[in-house]
């Protein structure tokens, strides 16, 4: 039995009490406060239960993780047992990440072989890392059979069918998972990939009813009603996101872009320039400049522009704007690295001295009297 | 004196006590060597040379605390509480809020039956550190010396609480208990001081408290056990052939009772209690 906590014993009523006093072979017998206080006693001078320490699987599994696969590997080797697939899967992961992939499926095989259902997605996972996504997607077709109902199986289909560049695969598998129960997200990013906006809103409407306080969802959700043209919603939905995430950069960026929309110049330039203080991002810096020309403020727009040629030399519209905004004028480029180091400055700093400490002057060996000396009014003699 | 406190700290006394001596022969001005020889005749039984070994530190530096404390600690064992008490005081001018000289001075005040005095130390003392569980013991002791019975049961209690293991306190809750006729408390009182210690004056009192709770055999068994560990207990001879004569007329069992004559209306386990009616009977 666990041993109960003081604080539970304290406060625990009468038959919480006997079934503690039961549960420690304790005699539950008595007045209460006898009862609570034979079981404090108890606790008291129980010596504590040993520590946990990680056996080999859950060293194997750290390793596995932390990267040290061969290491991890022969410390799989050593858990296996004849009836459990688990430490097959550990091999097989540990050699897959040793990048041993041949090895890794036999061990995959094997677990599968016992029955090991998820065994199958790790093989899928190994054989697309070797390039044979047809297998894989036979791998995860195999799963779903079985279990139509298994969301990581779908992912693992989402996974790779986004890898084959099947829009219909990819948007059948993130439907089913949303279905499912399962995150909406991965079907509203590709619905929004497929421009079909609408529905990508409502996938996000469905997410965040359950997940409001999800940043990145209420900055798609801004970006999907940016492009259907719902600029007052969309600024509802960005400033949701950007309280969430007050120092993200790219959420500030579509604020101002549906600020500007919605004829909010002002408060746009402000978002941006605070975007810009996060991250001088060319997308950040162009909007800043395309909305100060707006403006008319044309030299703090070439300036926005000047930092885009000098992070971006080549970007396109940053080379069109820079010959809009300054005809004529070089772009400013980019310092040529020094070849040669400079020279070390002379350190300043003396060379410290060695301290002298004072030898202490020994104390007294003499012990001190312990104090708790009884003097209590006893029969017998002290 | 290196040599001195690492055969001080192995306990070979007499040869601690060369070492010092020679520190002293060296530099009969160090204080501390006093000290440390103090100590070491102390630890021998030589009260006398060590009295005046400490009196010789106080000479030289009559400031040092640990000086008058360990001259205070061997008139306490030579049983010159009076003198004990002044040597704490000198320790309090120095240093007022010193815990260990007001502890130990409320306790040579309680031998010499100042009790207001000792209650007052002991309260500068909690007033300080009021999870010194001695202190609280003390306390209860002086209370119950001046028939507070019900604040010193409050003391005594604060004190296991804060250390259950503190077995004055325990003892102490058993002669409170037994002044106030509970001896069904007083049983329980003393099995947990037992359960730390096993002094045959203890089997003695625990023996007396199941004598009042009719309870002959396990009082007769109390006795035999206080006998066995000193055969020189009149008391518990005395309380033996009492309970043998009363086991001839009544002999309650306890059964795994523990509690018993401790019977508390409206309490869920003596609601269920096999043995209420005998218990109600002898809970006074």
């Amino acid at each position: 039995m666990t041993l109960p906590s003081a604080a539970e014993v304290e406060h625990a009523d009468w038959p919480s009490l006997k079934t503690f006093a039961t549960g420690l072979g304790l005699n539950p017998k008595g007045r209460s406060g006898l009862v609570r206080q034979r079981v404090l006693d108890h606790l008291r001078t129980q010596p504590r239960g040993p520590e946990w320490r990680a056996g080999k699987a859950e060293q194997a599994a750290l390793l596995t993780r932390i990267g040290s696969a061969e290491l991890a590997a022969s410390l799989w080797e050593s858990t296996i047992s004849l009836d459990a697939p688990a430490p097959w899967v550990g091999l097989g992961t540990a050699y897959a990440k040793a990048g041993r992939i041949e090895e890794a499926l036999k061990c995959y095989d094997r677990a599968i072989g016992m029955g090991d259902a998820g065994a199958r997605l790790h093989k899928a996972n190994a054989l697309m890392r070797a390039g044979r996504s047809d297998a894989a997607a036979a791998e995860v077709e195999t799963t779903l059979a079985a279990n139509p109902g298994n969301v990581r199986a779908w992912a693992v289909r989402a996974v790779i069918a986004e890898a084959g560049g099947d829009p219909q695969r990819i948007h059948d598998s993130h439907a089913k998972i949303a279905e499912l129960g399962g995150a909406r997200l991965g079907l509203a990013k590709m619905l929004m990939r497929a421009g079909r906006y609408e529905e990508a809103d409502r996938a996000l409407a469905d997410h965040l009813m359950d997940h409001a306080d999800d940043a990145v969802a209420w900055n798609q959700r801004g970006v999907c009603l940016v492009k259907r043209g719902l600029w007052r919603e969309a600024v509802d939905a960005l400033k949701k996101a950007a309280a969430l995430r007050p120092k993200d950069a790219g959420i500030l960026n579509n604020l101002a872009v549906a600020l500007a929309s919605s004829d909010r110049t002002d408060e746009a330039l402000k978002r941006l320039a605070a975007a810009r203080r996060i991250a001088e991002d060319p997308r950040i810096l162009l909007n800043q400049a395309a909305l100060l020309e707006r403006t008319g403020a044309r030299p703090e727009a070439r300036e926005a522009i000047s930092r885009v040629v000098h992070i971006a030399p080549e970007h396109p519209e940053a080379v069109e704007a820079w010959d809009r905004l300054a005809p004529g004028r070089a772009a400013p480029r980019m310092p040529r690295k020094e070849l040669v180091a400079p020279p070390k400055k002379k350190s300043t700093r003396k060379t410290p001295k060695a301290r002298r400490t004072k030898a202490r002057s020994s104390k007294s060996p003499a012990k001190k009297r312990k104090v708790s000396r009884p003097a209590a009014p006893r029969t017998r003699k002290r | 004196m290196r040599a001195g406190k690492q055969s001080l700290a192995d306990g070979r006394l007499g040869e601690a006590l060369g070492h010092f001596n020679a520190a002293l022969k060296l530099k009969p001005r160090y204080d501390i060597a006093w000290i440390a020889r103090g100590q070491v005749l102390k630890l021998q039984g030589e009260f006398e040379e060590a009295l005046g070994s400490f009196a010789e530190a106080l000479v030289l530096k009559p400031e040092n605390e640990e000086a008058w404390i360990a001259l205070a600690g061997v008139l306490h064992r030579m049983k010159r509480y009076r003198e004990e008490v002044e040597a704490y005081d000198q320790v309090l001018r120095l240093n007022p809020k010193n815990v260990e000289a007001l502890i130990n001075k409320g306790a040579a005040l309680h031998v010499l039956r100042k009790y207001d005095d000792a209650e007052r130390c002991y309260a500068l003392v909690l007033a300080a550190r009021p999870e010194y569980a001695p202190a609280w013991n003390n306390r209860g002791a002086a209370l119950l010396r001046r028939g507070k019975v019900d604040d010193a049961l409050a003391s005594f209690e604060r004190a296991t609480r804060l250390d259950p293991n503190l077995f004055d306190a325990h003892v102490n809750r058993v002669f409170a208990w037994q002044r106030r006729g509970k001896h069904g408390h007083a049983v329980i009182a003393a099995d947990r001081a037992l359960s730390l210690k096993q002094p045959p004056w203890l089997w003695t009192l625990k023996g007396l408290s199941h004598l009042a709770l009719l309870e002959s055999s396990l009082a007769a068994r109390s006795f035999e056990r206080a006998l066995e560990l000193d055969p020189k207990q009149k008391q518990a001879r005395e309380g033996l052939r009492k309970a043998k004569e009363l086991r001839k007329r009544v002999d309650l069992y306890r059964g795994p009772y523990e509690c018993f004559g401790t019977f508390e209306s409206g309490d869920p386990g003596c609601g269920e209690c096999e043995i209420q009616a005998r218990c109600v009977e002898v809970t006074r």
